[in-house]
């Protein structure tokens, strides 16, 4: 028991430890990324900002991840609605075309929309890619809701027909806010992937530039702290993306409670 | 009963689900006010008829009327029926209060009087104090009141409840059960009840269905019921019994004599069954006794004493007659009477009212 | 009711349907279609000739890269499974610590370049790893070996996509009770051996889905060989992407695509072999086909 306890924490450390030190160095006061640390500083951060190409990029990739996410809670939603009224034969439809994605390399898929978009003579632009990272999160969905639409009890939309509620109101007040945690937290899941894919963007991006892509040909050229303070905020955001998302499922709860006893 | 207009009132009901027919020939009146028990085995239909009620399921053939209306072709949300579902089916999103007051809310009540009327049902099935508790933060026994309530609130016509009890364990279940009654008494809806539990049947009801592979099999009062099986099946449904094979021999001054495989002529007060003359007799464990006064000492057999079951109020005996077919009985302990010990010779007495006479299925 | 429910049904699916069939499935068959087109002068020409399937195969540049691509893709798989199971056991059966779970969303939301990065800074020659060896005393001069080697490539992969393999077996063993091993043990087996005996037996088919999921998103990640391989970071994927980015030879690119995606099936199906021969997974006979026990 003790063994395990330690290979756990030594696996953590092995995961947390580069990450850590990222941070770490993004407040270095000089450009070396190496040992002794010789001071704190803002200066990678102020870069950061006066940085209007990375400006653009961080623009680009936020205006892709919202429509991503978007376009994944629509199609999921459907999906996800229709997969409880389908039966064996409409679900397996449903199942095997939205969730083989997944085990296919993002390269593949890269390659195969490229293809696509090429015999149709369609021009790469910010819309093809995120066709391309719909193209990823929606299985990622679909996945998570089979998950959770298995444990479905469909009694619960017979129970509120019986107390009266039409087709619609059954829907808009109990299947709908039963699945919607899991579809919310799926798309806040898609915002995130979206914002850091960078294999499939390279294939459909054309002239545009992402985060992702301009990190990478910064990389390629350089190694500086400015790089690790890109990457400190961005994982900041990530967090800051999977807090929001808990406290607001928190709030909703609370928000009933008072509302009845305030009125 | 009274003439009073049937509240439910199914006429030649069929269901089939493709080529399975699971209801045969159903007619069947409730009356305003009853607690009607539908009682059988698991498969043999009773849920699939209180589906069709409800409004789940359509029926294949024949009609059926609630409170006077045709309900062909209704909704389940348009029918003035409520169901309280087997695993309550309560919504996990909504607080207590929430969904109680569900119904209400679709209906466009808002307000005052939404508050007023959850409260009262809250009241009614004593949860006023929890009703800021989600559901997954109650009990078992907590999560059926709340069922009860989120369906009486609206006031059906017709409260339909399905299998109610069945989650919850043995002690809660006779609370519940006397809970029910009481709020039957203070709501005064018709209570519609499935089960498979003879004793909840007999404890609850004004009146039991008894079903068996897609058909009613017999419609009577409980103690009726109980007393006067008019099959084999609902003789052994209904409580533990002594089953005789016999034979019609003749008809006394006292009834039909039937002379059975046990050796035993039983003496029946009762018409003979139509198809006849081979019979089966049965009589309850209870209705033997080791006393000479039970109908006036007329009746009776001689047997040993095999097992005796003690459990408190009452003693089960296993009593062995010559020719080794056992015998069930059933006694009330006694201060008077001093109680025949294991390996005794006993006789047993019986009342011949209390003997049923039933037709060979 | 279930008729209309039905419909309905249909027409929710439908958008989704016919997104992925727009463009998951038709973009695959296409592919299919141009690798048996032929390029000529950088232009591609409908054709159906086999040349660009026989070409890659008798290439010895492609089958070398292939085979680098499949021993890394196999290697990084199994070292990340074995570090994911430890991790996931202490997670559902020891401590359901939500802060080691925050821990590891955290890894796995942080971004995929950073990390390759990370590691590059870290394994450099003025890196922190050579840094700090070197003032520990332990080493003479930076270890050039730590950069551009099968050993950094490793370590990032594993470091990207254990956390996604900790999270998957997390959800397929606590599907498992406690009360399996709880009763393993009563009934005499060491920790160790309820684990082989009773867990890993009903988790397989979610540990094999970990491994090939793993698998297969290693094997077709060309862009951490490319940064930290040196030399040996040579991929198919890295093939596949020049031919569409570089070389513009698109019909072979679309074959050595469909060739890497066969070389996937096949490890599968030799993984799923692998795990009957070896009894780990256990296929049931017909009932009439098992042995009598008396």
């Amino acid at each position: 028991m003790i063994l395990l306890r330690i290979v756990v924490f030594a696996i953590m450390a092995f995961l947390l430890a580069p990450i850590v030190i990222i941070i770490l160095f993004s407040f270095h006061a000089t450009p070396a990324l190496t040992f002794p640390f010789t001071g704190f500083s803002w200066r990678w951060y102020a870069q950061v900002f006066t940085d209007s190409q990375l400006g653009a990029a961080l623009v680009e990739s936020m205006k892709i991840a919202f429509w991503t996410a978007l376009l994944t809670l629509v199609l999921g939603t459907g999906a996800s609605l229709a997969w409880l009224r389908l039966k064996r034969r409409g679900r397996a439809v449903i199942e095997i075309l939205g969730i083989t994605p997944i085990a296919l390399p993002g390269l593949f898929l890269g390659v195969a929309l490229l293809v696509l978009f090429a015999q149709l003579g369609i021009s790469l632009s910010t819309v093809t890619i995120v066709i391309a990272h719909v193209l990823l999160t929606l299985p990622i969905l679909l996945v998570a809701m089979k998950a959770r639409l298995t444990l479905f009890d469909p009694s619960l939309e017979e129970a509120a027909r019986d107390l009266g509620a039409s087709q619609r109101q059954t829907f808009a007040r109990v299947t709908l806010p039963l699945i919607a945690p899991t579809l919310i937290s799926c798309a806040i899941l898609a915002l995130a992937i979206s914002f850091d894919e960078f294999v499939l963007t390279s294939f459909v991006a054309g002239t545009e530039t992402t985060l992702p892509m301009y990190i990478w040909s910064m990389m390629r050229r350089t190694v500086t702290p400015l790089i690790n303070a890109i990457s400190t905020l961005a994982l900041l955001f990530s967090i800051l993306v999977l807090v929001v998302a808990a406290v607001v499922g928190r709030m909703r709860r609370a928000a009933a409670v008072a509302d009845r006893t305030k009125s | 009963m009274l003439a009073v207009t049937p509240i439910i009132e199914i006429t030649a009901g069929q269901k089939s689900f493709g080529s399975m027919q699971v209801l045969h020939d159903i007619d069947l009146a409730i009356t305003p006010g009853e607690i009607v028990t539908l009682l059988g085995p698991s498969g043999c239909g009773k849920t699939t008829l209180m589906r069709l009620i409800a409004g789940f399921e359509d029926m294949s053939g024949g009609g059926l009327r609630i409170d006077g209306r045709d309900m062909k072709g209704i909704a389940p949300e348009h029918r003035p029926v409520n169901m309280v579902f087997q695993r309550y089916a309560l919504f996990p999103h909504l607080d207590v209060f929430e969904n109680v007051a569900f119904g209400l809310k679709v209906k466009g009540l808002r307000g005052g009087e939404l508050r007023e009327r959850v409260q009262r049902m809250l009241k009614i099935v004593q949860l006023d104090n929890l009703a800021n508790r989600y559901i997954d933060e109650l009990s078992g026994g907590q999560c059926q009141r709340v069922a009860l309530a989120r369906a009486l609130v609206n006031e059906p016509k017709v409260l339909l409840l399905d299998e109610p009890l069945a989650a919850l364990d043995l002690k809660i279940r006779q609370l519940m059960l006397e809970e029910m009654k009481r709020i039957h008494a203070e709501t005064k809806a018709t209570f519609v009840y499935v089960t498979h539990d003879q004793d909840e049947a007999m404890i609850l009801s004004d009146r039991i269905v008894l079903m068996d592979r897609g058909r009613i099999v017999q419609v009577d009062r409980p103690e009726v019921m109980y007393a006067h099986p008019r099959t084999l099946f609902a003789a052994k449904f209904l409580g533990e019994t002594n089953l005789f094979e016999g034979r019609i021999v003749g008809e006394g001054p006292e009834g039909l004599v039937v002379h059975t495989e046990g050796g035993v002529t039983f003496t029946v007060r009762a018409e003979a069954p139509s198809r006849g003359p081979e019979v089966v007799v049965s009589i309850r464990p209870e209705s033997f006794s080791f006393d000479p006064a039970t109908g006036d000492g007329r009746h009776s057999v001689s047997g040993r004493v095999e097992d005796i079951v003690f459990t408190g109020s009452r003693s089960f005996y296993t009593v062995a007659l010559q020719n080794q077919r056992r015998i069930r009985v059933q006694v009330q302990r006694s201060a008077k009477h001093r109680m025949p010990a294991r390996g005794a010779e006993v006789a047993l007495f019986w009342d011949h009212d209390d003997v049923a006479v039933l037709p060979i299925n | 009711m279930l008729s209309a429910g039905k419909r309905m049904g249909v027409v929710l699916a439908t958008p989704a349907v016919f997104y992925l069939l727009v463009f998951f499935v038709a973009p695959g068959l296409l592919l299919f279609v141009y690798s048996f087109w032929t390029s000529v002068a950088f232009r591609i020409v409908p054709d159906f000739v086999l040349s660009n399937y026989i070409g890659s195969l008798t290439s010895p540049l492609f089958l070398r890269v292939t085979l680098n691509a499949i021993t890394i893709g196999l290697s990084t798989a199994a070292i990340v499974l074995v570090l994911a199971i430890p991790v996931a056991y202490y997670l559902v059966y020891v401590a359901k610590s939500k802060l080691i779970l925050y821990a590891i969303l955290i890894t796995w939301f942080s971004s995929y370049l950073v990390r390759i990065y990370a590691w590059r800074t870290l394994l450099g020659t003025n890196g922190l790893i050579n840094t700090v060896l070197i003032n520990l005393g332990v080493i003479d001069e930076p270890v050039k070996a730590f950069l551009f080697s099968a050993f950094a490539v490793a370590i990032t992969l594993v470091h990207i996509y254990l956390p996604f393999a900790i999270l998957l077996i997390v959800s397929t063993f606590s599907e498992i009770k406690q009360d399996l091993i709880d009763a393993a043990r009563d009934l005499g087996t060491s920790f160790l051996g309820g684990f082989f005996r009773v867990i890993a037996p009903n988790a397989v088919n979610g540990l094999l889905g970990a491994f090939m999921l793993t698998f297969i998103l290693v094997a077709g990640d060309y862009v951490t060989p490319q940064m930290l391989g040196g030399a040996s970071g040579q991929t198919t994927g890295l093939l596949i992407a020049d031919q569409f980015r570089k070389t513009g030879n698109w019909p072979l690119g679309a074959a050595e695509a469909f060739l890497m995606f066969l070389v996937s099936l096949a490890v599968y199906f030799g993984m799923l072999w692998l795990c009957r021969m070896t009894g780990i997974s256990v296929k049931r006979r017909p009932l009439e086909k098992r042995r009598a026990v008396r």
